[in-house]
C-alpha cells in the first residue's frame, strides 16, 4: 500500500508520515501543489491524503485536475476550513472524505483503513472490538476467543454494530440492515434479536442509548 | 422622532386655520362697516323725509306709529322750529339736547343715540352682525374641506417613503441587496436611496470580508494547534518524549481545552457573519438522535445517563418536523449537550427532550446539574460567562452561539433549574411544525 502525503506544515506532515509508516504503508510526502502534481501524475498511489491550504497550487485545483485526469486513488482531504461551504466544494471535488484539523491520529488511520478496505475489495476483513471478533466470510465470531453460537439474525445484528462500533444505530436502521425490502418487521423485533445477542455476549457488551438505539460499548 | 406627515400637517392646517381666521376678520370688519354706512344712509334719508309740517300732524297718529312689527328698530325723531323750541318727538319721555347736523354717537343712559334722527347703535351692531356673519359662512365651510385635501395630499406625497421603509422593513434580516429605484420614485428620495444603497454595499463587504477573516483564522489558528497535537501524540507513542503520563494527560487536556475555544470562537464569528439561513423541512427528531449518539460515547466515558425522550411519547414514529436550518440546530444540540455533559456529574443523567406544544415544537434539555443560581440566569448568555466557582472549562460560548442560532430561528432559547430535582433546563421553544 502506497500513500501519498500532500502538506505543506512539517509539524503536521512528520508525525502523520511516522504513524503511517508504522502502520505498516509506505508514504511519499509532497511539500506544495506542484510537488504534488508531479507525484499524482505518476498515479501509484492508493491514497492520497491531501491538505487544501498548499502553496503554489490550491489543494481544490490539485484534486479537481487529478480527477479530471482520471486518477482514482480514494482522497482525504485534511483541512481546517471546517465550513459546510467548504466541506461541499471538497466533496464535490471528488475527495471520497474529509478530516477537520486538528484530528486524531487514530481517527486518520481508522479513516486511511477504511478506504483501503473498500479500495481493495476486501469487503470482509475480520473485526475487533474489545473482545468481540466477527469474520463474515468464515460467518464466525468469537468472544474472549470462544466460539459464539449465533443465529443468522443475530449475526447480522453484531456485524452491523461492530462494522462501526462508535455508531449509535436507531432501531429502522437496524431493521434495513436485518431485513430486506418487503419483508415484515414486527414492531419490537430488534428489541427481541437485542436481547437475544446480549445473552450471549453479555448484556454490558451493547450500550441502549435511550430514546435512540444500540451500539456497542465503548472498547476501553 | 419628529414626524414629516405630523409637521406637514401641522403646519399646513394650523397655518390655513389662522389664514382663514384673519380672512374672516377681515370680512367680518368689512361686512360690518359697509353695513354701518348703509344704517347712516337710511338715518339720512329719514332725516330728509321728515315733514316740514310735522308739527302739524295728528298727534295720535304721531304717539304711537304702527310700528310694532318693525319695534326693535327703535327711530327716534325730534324735530325742531327755526326758534329752537322742539315741536316733534316721536317718542315721550326722550330728551336729548340738540346737536349741530352731523352724525355722532351720544351717550344717554345705556343707548347711543343719533342726533335729530336716532338709532340705538345695539340695533345697529345687531344688524350688522347679522350681515357680517352670513358672509362668513362659506369661508367655514371651506374650512374642513381644505382639511381634507391637505391629509389627501400629504399622504399621497409621503407614499414613496411609505413604500421604501415598508420595502425594507419585510425583507430578511439578513439580505443586504440593493434597493431598487423604479420610476414611481421622486427625485427627492433618489440621494436617500444612493445613500442606503452605498450603506448596504459596504456592509455586505464589510460582512463578505468577516467571513473571508474567519475562514482565514480558522486556518492560521488550528493549523498550528494540529501540528501541536499531533506531535504530542506521535512523541508520546515512540518514547521520544520524556515525561509522567499524567503530565501528558495534562498538556493534552489543556491542548484539546483550547482546540475546543479555537473551535467555539470560531463558530461564534461563523454565526455572527451569518446572512443566509436557508430553512428546509427537517427531522428534529433525526437530528437530536444523532446528537445524542455523538454524545452517547462521551457521555458514557463520564457514566451519566443520555438519552432521547418525546413528551408525550404519543407516536414512536413521529419525526417531529420542523423548518429550520439543519447545520444551525446541529450546532445549538451539540452545545446544549456538551454543556450539560459538562456540568453533570458522574452517575447523573442527561435527558434531551422533545415535545409538541401547540404548533410548535420544543427541544430541552435537561441536566441533574448543580443548575444556576437565580441572579446569574440572564448573565449565562453573554459571552465568555461562567459560573463562579465553576471547576468545568467550557468556552463561555455555548450558550451564547445557541442563543444566536435560536434567534436567527425567531425561537426562543430559555434557561431554568428544574422544578423538582437539581439541575438545569435549557429549553428552545418556537420552532413551528411543518
Amino acid at each position: 500500500m502506497r500513500l501519498l502525503l500532500v502538506e505543506d506544515d512539517e509539524m503536521i506532515g512528520e508525525p502523520v508520515v511516522d504513524t503511517m509508516r508504522g502502520a505498516g504503508y509506505a508514504i511519499d510526502w509532497a511539500h506544495d501543489g506542484r510537488e504534488a502534481e508531479l507525484s499524482l501524475a505518476h498515479d501509484v498511489y492508493d491514497l492520497v491524503l491531501l491538505d487544501l491550504g498548499l502553496p503554489k497550487a490550491d489543494g481544490i485545483d490539485v484534486l479537481n485536475r487529478y480527477r479530471r485526469r482520471g486518477g482514482g486513488a480514494p482522497v482525504i482531504i485534511l483541512t481546517a476550513r471546517d465550513a459546510v461551504e467548504n466541506r461541499i466544494a471538497g466533496l464535490d471535488a471528488g475527495a471520497d472524505d474529509y478530516l477537520v484539523k486538528p484530528f486524531d491520529l487514530d481517527e486518520l488511520a481508522a479513516r486511511v483503513r477504511a478506504l483501503l478496505r473498500r479500495r481493495t475489495g476486501q469487503t470482509n476483513p475480520v473485526y475487533a472490538h474489545g473482545d468481540l471478533t466477527l469474520d463474515p466470510a468464515a460467518h464466525e465470531a468469537t468472544l474472549k476467543g470462544e466460539m459464539l453460537a449465533l443465529v443468522p439474525r443475530e449475526f447480522s445484528l453484531l456485524q452491523a454494530l461492530i462494522e462501526e462500533p462508535t455508531r449509535v444505530f436507531t432501531r429502522s436502521e437496524l431493521e434495513d440492515k436485518l431485513y430486506g425490502w418487503g419483508e415484515e418487521v414486527g414492531s419490537n423485533t430488534i428489541e427481541v434479536h437485542v436481547h437475544s445477542l446480549r445473552r450471549k455476549i453479555g448484556a454490558e457488551q451493547i450500550v441502549t442509548v435511550r430514546g435512540v438505539g444500540y451500539r456497542l460499548k465503548r472498547a476501553v | 422622532m419628529t414626524s414629516i406627515r405630523r409637521w406637514l400637517l401641522g403646519w399646513l392646517i394650523a397655518g390655513l386655520a389662522l389664514a382663514a381666521l384673519v380672512a374672516a376678520y377681515g370680512i367680518f370688519y368689512t361686512a360690518r362697516l359697509e353695513a354701518t354706512e348703509l344704517f347712516d344712509y337710511e338715518l339720512r334719508t329719514v332725516a330728509l323725509s321728515v315733514p316740514a309740517t310735522i308739527g302739524s300732524a295728528d298727534a295720535h297718529a304721531r304717539r304711537t306709529p304702527d310700528f310694532a312689527g318693525l319695534a326693535d328698530d327703535r327711530l327716534f325723531i325730534e324735530v325742531w322750529d327755526d326758534a329752537g323750541h322742539s315741536v316733534y318727538k316721536s317718542l315721550d319721555g326722550i330728551d336729548v339736547p340738540r346737536y349741530p347736523p352731523g352724525l355722532r354717537t351720544i351717550e344717554r343712559d345705556e343707548y347711543h343715540w343719533r342726533v335729530q334722527v336716532a338709532q340705538p347703535v345695539s340695533v345697529r351692531e345687531d344688524l350688522a352682525m347679522h350681515l357680517a356673519l352670513r358672509t362668513l359662512w362659506p369661508l367655514a365651510l371651506f374650512l374642513p374641506v381644505i382639511v381634507l385635501i391637505v391629509l389627501f395630499v400629504v399622504g399621497r406625497g409621503l407614499a414613496p417613503i411609505g413604500s421604501i421603509s415598508r420595502a425594507l422593513s419585510t425583507r430578511s434580516f439578513d439580505s443586504l441587496e440593493p434597493l431598487r429605484l423604479d420610476a414611481r420614485m421622486p427625485v427627492e428620495l433618489k440621494p436617500l436611496v444612493d445613500a442606503l444603497n452605498d450603506l448596504l454595499h459596504r456592509l455586505n463587504d464589510a460582512s463578505q470580508a468577516q467571513r473571508t477573516f474567519v475562514g482565514d483564522a480558522a486556518h492560521e489558528l488550528r493549523s498550528p494547534l494540529a501540528a501541536l497535537k499531533l506531535q504530542l501524540q506521535a512523541a508520546e507513542r515512540d518514547g521520544s518524549l520524556v515525561g509522567s503520563k499524567q503530565t501528558f494527560e495534562r498538556i493534552e487536556g489543556r491542548l484539546n481545552r483550547l482546540i475546543h475555544l479555537v473551535h467555539q470562537l470560531l463558530t461564534m464569528a461563523r454565526e455572527d457573519a451569518q446572512r443566509s439561513a436557508h430553512f428546509e423541512p427537517v427531522s428534529l427528531r433525526r437530528l437530536c438522535e444523532r446528537a445524542v449518539g455523538d454524545f452517547s460515547m462521551l457521555a458514557e466515558a463520564r457514566h451519566i445517563d443520555l438519552g432521547l425522550e418525546f413528551n408525550p411519547s404519543r407516536d414512536t414514529d413521529d419525526a417531529y418536523k420542523v423548518n429550520a436550518e439543519p447545520a444551525g440546530i446541529e450546532v445549538l444540540l451539540n452545545n446544549l449537550i456538551d454543556n450539560a455533559i459538562r456540568y453533570t456529574p458522574s452517575g447523573g443523567k442527561v435527558d434531551v427532550i422533545l415535545k409538541r406544544s401547540g404548533a410548535g415544537i420544543d427541544v430541552c434539555v435537561s441536566d441533574s446539574g448543580p443548575g444556576i443560581p437565580d441572579a446569574e440566569r440572564e448573565r449565562v448568555f453573554d459571552r465568555f460567562y461562567r459560573s463562579a466557582g465553576n471547576k468545568e472549562h467550557g468556552s463561555g460560548l455555548g450558550l451564547a452561539i445557541a442563543l444566536k442560532i435560536a434567534e436567527r430561528h425567531h425561537a426562543i432559547l430559555s434557561i431554568a433549574n428544574n422544578e423538582n430535582s437539581p439541575g438545569l433546563r435549557v429549553t428552545l421553544s418556537g420552532l413551528r411544525a411543518e
